[in-house]
């Protein structure tokens, strides 16, 4: 019925044309006038006329089609009735706890996923992908809607990478999978620039064309936000009393300068140090805290910044095994009544000081004889030092490879006695392969030439960043060190040693992995014949660092990130329960105890947990025989969420290879986005304005412009 | 009064409303209209006529000084014949001239004009000639100063027609080269041609010294131009059509038209014509009454 109403549109053509029509003739003397009329006028009226003829026309059309009620529809609308899939791929990674506007972009994002659930007809199927799925199930399009419902209100954002590679192959394939007519994909994140990487293109040009991908933005820029980016203890051993180095990186990954914030380092839940922290936006700042345990044990602890834009990156856990003693073997290989003489004189007095007046060091040094090593058990100690030993006895490249590769330590000091071509057999290149533990070739005895100045050599690089090195040599001035001797060393080409400290005489102190331990060379003495390091006051600390250092080798990282399985390793050979306690969600909960079951393999009686979805320090119990062992490991959020660098919105398309996405910034008003899609634009009301627009123009028209 | 040339023209109605004017007075007596009339040409015979009491107002030059010496009574001197001047009325008769939006035509009303000129002019003895033109010389009658050739000239009028195209220019030089005695020719046209030929019409009677009254005659229509609405305009002569919308083109036409009247206001008095632009709604005896008053200052 309403079509008919277009037919009002003849009315003013009618008028129109009658009026024209009805031209009233009139005999007139002359058109000499006339003529000479500018006809410029008349056509300019004609026009005019024309203009309200048009406004006449436009304004009832706009009316006819007001009432028509049409509707704009995109390619990617759908017919009604067709059911349809939807995929919602929620990035519920770090960097979507940041903050702005007063909630977070996973809040934004969470109640833009609502929306979506909440616009899906009974007969429509959906599926949830998470960017960080954690332990859950591979994910699965359901037509239990309000389950989803359920589920997304329920869901709490976590703590990993946000990578969106991964979550949209899976995505993808649900809506290959799909057997619906109708699919959609939905990606609800922060466009955190690691998240969508370019090579995310291969990806999104499975999508067919026809599905209509709708980038939700929930991010929103973070004002301020400070960001503990890593944590390092240094060493993975620490002992009692000994002084124990926290350095913290902190980075302003916010848009303005970050000023009057703290970072307070907690251990064992007390609060024991704080320092001020400033950054300018991008900058950072190192701090180092220094502390001394009092106790043997698993120490836990976290460093913790005030309160910012993104309460994820805001703390930094750790776990430091403190050991009462640490046992050490030193193999003494030139023994001498002349203390200075001794191969292990110097060695032993400075692992034996603590280095602070009246504390006893933690270390505890077994000297032996190369004729005794046999009878010592490797397994004892946390460090084996062979100094100045002149070659290694038969059968102790076995053990000594065994003991290594199984995470232990061991240290080798140069001397007059030994023999580099007996060390490169049994244990250089020249070795089984499986013996190979040395970082280096030994070579001859290199001194400097004769009558050359200095008649030393001088220590020219020092790796000063190293774990063992950093504390020991950090601004300090190693000029005064002179080394007389030294055995040529050659690193082999595949990079898998370290040189720690150079001399202009060659490679003077080396690393290297083996294993699960490491092993440095020192290519000179640790007696004052080759040079004079004994003498010098960091010889001791050195040593100390050096020996935990080495002692640690074999233990896992005292920290893992979100999402990284975590391997805990058990004594005995027989599988164990191992209770597993990990951190609360909110500070009052009481988290439930999960259960893991070891494995012996091999060697090795190990668990595996895959469960490090929440950043805190995971408690772990098992029993050792007839002992119950207390460990704990730290799990923290990857520092790549504290990039709260975006994409711009044209930039992520482009990433994503789609020229059709699209896109909004208001995840608030998702729900009216995507209806607009699916069912297209209403016309009415913007034809009603316009009708109301073009009855003024007509007005004006018809009276003001043109003349009646 | 009997029908025909004193019903149209000569109405007595009209010769009263002529009466309230100083020219009416003087047309009513009869040879005292040539007070009024100063005639550029003078006659060969003046002959006495008589004497009449002087009134304030009379030429002086008339006055009898020696009766006036002898009786001490005033008296002027009349003549029986002032003056013997020839007039051609030049009408033009075209289709154009046809046109009237209310009361008369532009013709009517050049016709009632000729007659009472005509009359006038044969008051006075002054021989009276009529050209009827349009695009061609339609009818010449020679002047002559007898009231037979007056009815005769006034019965010709009565039988007018407007139609044909005008051709202004082309007749008036016709009628020029035709012209032997030089005198006082009287155009009634609405001119509506082209300017520069119709003054060059105008100054070929000039230079054979013939004393030229141009009277152009517009319907009040023409002038005012008071047409709205969409109008097809139909020419009288070409029958050509333009349709307009005229009260967008009101303006433009007033302009044009005051443009095309101040041009011949112009030119004619850079030539030496006596211009007068007519409308057919003022009466024409006031006209005459101004051309008369007009002609005693040019006198």
């Amino acid at each position: 019925m309403i079509h008919l109403l277009w037919l009002s549109l003849a009315i003013p053509i009618i008028v129109h044309l009658v009026h024209r029509r009805k031209a009233k003739p009139m005999p007139f003397s002359t058109l000499l006038f006339l003529r000479m009329l500018d006809q410029r006028v008349a056509r300019r009226q004609r026009l005019r006329e024309f203009l309200l003829l048009a406004a006449r026309l436009a304004v009832l059309a706009a009316l006819v089609g007001a009432l028509e009620r049409p509707i704009l529809k995109s390619l990617n609308s759908r017919g009604g009735g067709v059911p349809a899939t939807a995929v919602i791929l929620l990035d519920n990674s770090g960097s979507m706890q940041a903050v702005s506007q007063g909630s977070s972009a996973f809040e934004r994002a969470k109640g833009a996923a609502l929306q979506v659930v909440d616009g899906l007809k009974s007969e429509d199927t959906a599926a949830l992908v998470l960017s960080d799925p954690g332990a859950e199930k591979a994910p699965v399009s359901t037509s239990d809607l309000a389950g989803l419902r359920t589920r997304v209100a329920a869901l709490e954002c976590g703590y990993g990478g946000g990578e969106l590679g991964s979550p949209l192959q899976r995505a993808v394939e649900l809506l290959e999978k799909s057997p619906n007519p109708a699919k959609e994909l939905y990606i609800l994140t922060d466009l955190q620039r690691s998240a969508i990487s370019p090579a995310i293109k291969e990806i999104a040009a499975r999508i067919p064309r026809e599905v209509p991908v709708y980038l939700v933005d929930a991010g929103a820029e973070t004002p301020c936000n400070l960001a503990v980016t890593r944590l390092d203890a240094g060493l993975a051993v620490h002992a009692v009393g000994a002084p124990f180095g926290l350095s913290c990186r902190v980075e302003n990954t916010g848009s303005r300068s970050a000023t009057g914030g703290t970072l307070s380092l907690i251990v064992d839940d007390e609060k024991v140090a704080e320092q001020p922290v400033a950054a300018v936006p991008g900058g950072a700042q190192t701090l180092l805290f220094r502390y001394a345990f009092k106790s043997a044990g698993v120490h836990t602890g976290r460093v913790e910044l005030s309160p910012d834009g993104c309460p994820s990156d805001d703390r930094c856990y750790f776990t430091i095994p403190v050991l009462e003693k640490l046992p050490v073997l030193l193999v003494d290989g030139a023994p001498s009544v002349v203390r200075h003489l001794d191969g292990a004189f110097f060695l032993r007095l400075a692992l034996q000081r603590n280095g602070q007046e009246g504390a006893s060091s933690p270390i505890t040094v077994d000297i032996a004889r190369p004729e005794e090593f046999d009878s010592k058990r490797l397994d004892e100690y946390a460090c084996v030092i062979l100094a100045d030993v002149p070659a290694t006895g038969e059968g102790w490249a076995d053990r000594l490879a065994d003991y290594v590769r199984r995470g232990g330590g061991l240290l080798l000091f140069c001397g007059e006695r030994v023999n580099p071509f007996a060390y490169n057999a049994a244990l250089g290149p020249t070795a089984v392969e499986s013996h190979r533990l040395l970082p280096a070739a030994l070579g001859e005895v290199r001194t400097p030439q004769a009558g050359a100045e200095p008649c030393f050599f001088r220590i020219q690089e020092a790796d000063r960043d190293h774990p063992a090195l950093r504390e020991i040599f950090s601004g300090m001035d190693l000029g005064t060190t002179q080394v007389t001797s030294l055995l040529a060393c050659q690193p082999p080409s595949d990079a898998e040693a370290a040189i720690l400290l150079k001399s202009d005489g060659g490679p003077l102190m080396l690393e290297r992995r083996f294993g699960a331990g490491r092993v440095i060379l020192c290519a000179t003495s640790c007696t004052p014949l080759w040079s004079n390091m004994p003498l010098k006051t960091w010889f001791l600390p050195l040593m100390h660092q050096i020996v935990y250092y080495l002692s640690g080798s074999g233990s896992e990282p005292g920290a893992v990130t979100v999402g990284m399985p975590r391997t805990i390793k058990v004594a005995g050979e027989k599988p164990v329960e191992v209770k597993l306690l990990p951190p609360p969600a909110r500070p009052d909960d009481k988290p439930q105890p999960i259960l893991l079951r070891s494995a012996v393999a091999g060697a090795e009686n190990k668990a595996q947990f895959n469960g490090t979805q929440r950043p805190g320090i995971y408690r772990v119990e098992f029993a050792a025989g007839e002992r119950q062992v207390r460990e704990a490991f730290a799990v923290n959020a990857p520092p790549g969420e504290s990039d709260l660098a975006r994409w711009q919105p044209a930039e992520a398309k482009t990433n994503l290879g789609r020229s059709n996405l699209i896109y909004t910034d208001k995840p608030d008003h998702l729900a009216t986005v995507v209806q607009l899609q699916r069912q297209g634009l209403p016309l009415w009301d913007y034809l009603l304005l316009a009708a109301l627009a073009l009855v003024v123009l007509e007005a004006f028209l018809a009276n003001v412009f043109v003349k009646h | 009064m009997s029908k025909g040339l004193y019903s149209k023209y000569y109405d007595p109605s009209k010769l009263a409303r002529l009466g309230n004017l100083q020219m009416l007075a003087r047309t009513v007596v009869e040879g005292y209209i040539s007070g009024l009339h100063h005639s550029p040409f003078k006659g060969f015979s003046a002959e006495f006529a008589g004497y009449r009491e002087y009134m304030p107002g009379d030429d002086l030059k008339h006055f009898d000084w020696k009766v006036f010496a002898r009786s001490d009574r005033r008296y002027v001197r009349e003549y029986e014949e002032e003056t013997n001047m020839t007039c051609t009325i030049l009408l033009d008769a075209s289709a154009s001239m046809g046109y009237r939006s209310d009361g008369c035509s532009k013709l009517e009303y050049g016709c009632a004009l000729a007659a009472a000129l005509t009359f006038l002019m044969t008051q006075q003895r002054d021989q009276v000639g009529l050209v009827i033109f349009d695009e061609s010389l339609r009818e010449r009658i020679p002047p002559r100063s007898s009231p037979a050739h007056m009815k005769y000239v006034i019965d010709r009028l009565e039988k007018v027609v407007p139609r044909g195209k005008t051709g202004i220019a082309s007749s008036l030089h016709l009628i020029a080269e035709s012209l032997k005695r030089r005198g006082l020719v009287i155009v009634l046209s609405d001119l509506v041609e082209d300017q520069d030929a119709v003054m060059n019409a105008f100054e070929h009677f000039r230079h054979e010294r013939h004393e030229l009254i141009v009277m152009n005659l517009f319907d009040p229509a023409e002038i005012a131009f008071p047409f709205s609405g969409l109008i097809e305009f139909r020419d009288l002569e070409t029958r050509e059509k333009m349709q307009l919308r005229a009260e967008v083109l009101g303006d433009e036409y007033r302009s044009k038209f005051a443009a095309f009247v101040d041009r011949y206001r112009r030119d004619t008095t850079r030539a030496k014509v006596d211009y007068q632009m007519l409308s057919t709604a003022t009466p024409f005896e006031v006209m005459l009454a101004e051309y008369l008053r007009k002609r005693e200052k040019g006198g």
